[in-house]
């Protein structure tokens, strides 16, 4: 099996790095759009961002997560720590205008391919409530505080909290049982 | 997955708030201390479903990169990887081969060095050259800088004006140009009583710009390298412009860099060097800043 593109970063192919940013570009910089003020600050994060997905390509196993998924979940560490020493979090006064992404149609998967463990964790989204879909949405997608969406849906803070929590264990066990060799997909 | 026993409520609350909003220092320590007391079980698994749910709900259409941003970044990380195998060639004792390997093509030329072809054409045969894997991958990068840079991007022929001399290319700069601002060197810091002079000029129009030093001491790329900060409106004075690394021969003669901006600067106010570790830094400290060139 061929190494995939991190894998070829961690052996410092420089010729991976061409790769990883054409083909992963377009999602770390809009996950950083839509965690930044400005597009200063998002072209500050995305810097963040690649450099930790240099440092940790090596320590990238395709049999737990997609590319896409483990670079997300590093421009996400990244973009929460920065928001949260710059204390910019999106001010829950926004929120009538946010929902779930229209992109999400119910169906994510069926408009583009996407890896197995993000089709996995759609699948389990749409199983949920529309209360929890909408916790999680906002917690995930939006980047809003457990306190502004509670302040935000009227929900307590503890009832927020555990649809997070819960989501989430629910997600990570669906796709801890098909854990596998997870398809690269492309996403840019 | 590992089972956790009793404490697993507050355990996973604490991993799930990280890895939707991050923790407190006080809740991040708790959770440090819950993992040791379950052998630190694998704690990506939370980060991972929240990823993996984020990219699905983006639904897979991402808005695509600036193409100026993805090209810095082209840069950063082709400099980022091949310091690291200078690195690993370093210890190795064998840096040769892969010198070899990603000398002749990919890098043409020594951008700002006045006597390119020494340092290329014979790695081992000064203290420039000693530097191995490292030179070369200084040339990679800054090669790659010059073929994908906003100096790239005005006109077809870059890959032939890039290989001229940068001294002529500063000279052919100032002679049909107008707008450019031209600050001479000031040293502070660790070099502030040495013989240093020389200028940065950049036009704004042309989005070109050059430094030239003499006096400059010769750097070991292997331990530390010049870096170039443009102050910017654009930016704020904490975050300046990442002009890239660069590096001094031992010629002793004037060098005439090529400015290397990760972002277009709209207007530089000030530039400054520092010096950092190899392959330069996102954010320096300043610790080590030693030249700054600004108005009056």
């Amino acid at each position: 099996m061929a190494d995939s593109l991190l894998q070829r970063v961690a052996s410092n192919d420089p010729t991976a790095v061409t790769a990883v940013l054409n083909q992963y570009g377009g999602l770390v910089w809009s996950l950083a759009r839509r965690f930044s003020i400005s597009n200063e600050d998002a072209e500050d994060a995305v810097q963040e961002v690649f450099l930790d997905v240099w440092r940790s390509a090596e320590r990238y196993d395709p049999a737990v997560a997609s590319e896409a998924t483990f670079i997300a979940m590093i421009a996400r560490r990244r973009l929460i720590d920065r928001a949260r020493k710059n204390a910019r979090r999106l001010d829950a006064q926004s929120l009538p205008e946010m929902g779930i992404p229209a992109s999400f149609d119910g169906k994510a998967g069926n408009r583009v391919e996407l890896a197995d463990d993000a089709n996995r964790a759609a699948q389990l989204f749409r199983s949920l409530s529309g209360e929890q879909q909408r916790v999680l949405g906002l917690s995930i997608f939006h980047g809003l505080s457990h306190e502004k969406i509670a302040e935000a849906t009227g929900l307590p803070l503890g009832t927020v909290k555990t649809h997070c929590r819960r989501g989430l264990i629910r997600i990570r066990e669906l796709v801890e049982q098909n854990k596998g060799p997870v398809p690269q997909e492309k996403v840019s | 997955m590992t089972s956790f026993g009793p404490q697993t409520d507050r355990l996973f609350e604490l991993l799930a708030e990280r890895a939707v909003q991050g923790l407190s220092a006080r809740d991040q320590a708790e959770l440090e201390r819950l993992l040791d007391s379950h052998n630190r079980p694998e704690v990506d698994d939370f980060d991972l479903a929240a990823a993996a749910l984020d990219v699905a709900l983006a639904g897979g259409s991402p808005e695509p990169m600036p193409e100026s941003v993805r090209r810095a970044l082209q840069v950063q990380g082709t400099a980022f990887v091949a310091g690291r195998a200078a690195a690993a060639e370093q210890a190795a004792g064998a840096p040769e081969a892969v010198v070899r390997s990603v000398r002749p093509a990919a890098a043409p030329f020594v951008p700002g060095t006045a006597a390119p072809s020494q340092s290329r054409t014979s790695p081992r045969s000064s203290a420039l050259s000693g530097l191995g894997w490292l030179a070369a991958a200084a040339c990679l990068a800054l090669a790659g800088a010059a073929w994908f840079g906003p100096a790239a991007l005005k006109s077809p022929a870059t890959p032939a004006v890039a290989q001229a001399d940068p001294a002529e290319r500063r000279a052919a700069m100032l002679a049909s140009s107008t707008d450019y601002t031209q600050w001479d060197w000031v040293a502070l810091g660790e070099l502030e009583n040495r013989p240093i002079t020389g200028d940065a000029v950049w036009s704004s129009s042309r989005r070109e710009g050059y430094m030239t030093f003499a006096g400059l001491p010769t750097n070991d790329p292997a331990r530390e390298q010049y870096q170039l900060w443009i102050f910017d409106p654009s930016q704020s004075d904490k975050t300046p412009i990442d002009g890239g690394v660069f590096d001094m021969p031992a010629s002793g003669a004037t060098v005439t860099v090529p400015i290397d901006p990760k972002l277009v600067p709209r207007g530089p106010v000030m530039f400054a060097i520092t010096i950092e570790k190899p392959g330069g830094v996102v954010v320096s400290d300043r610790s080590r800043l030693v030249l700054i060139a600004k108005p009056g």
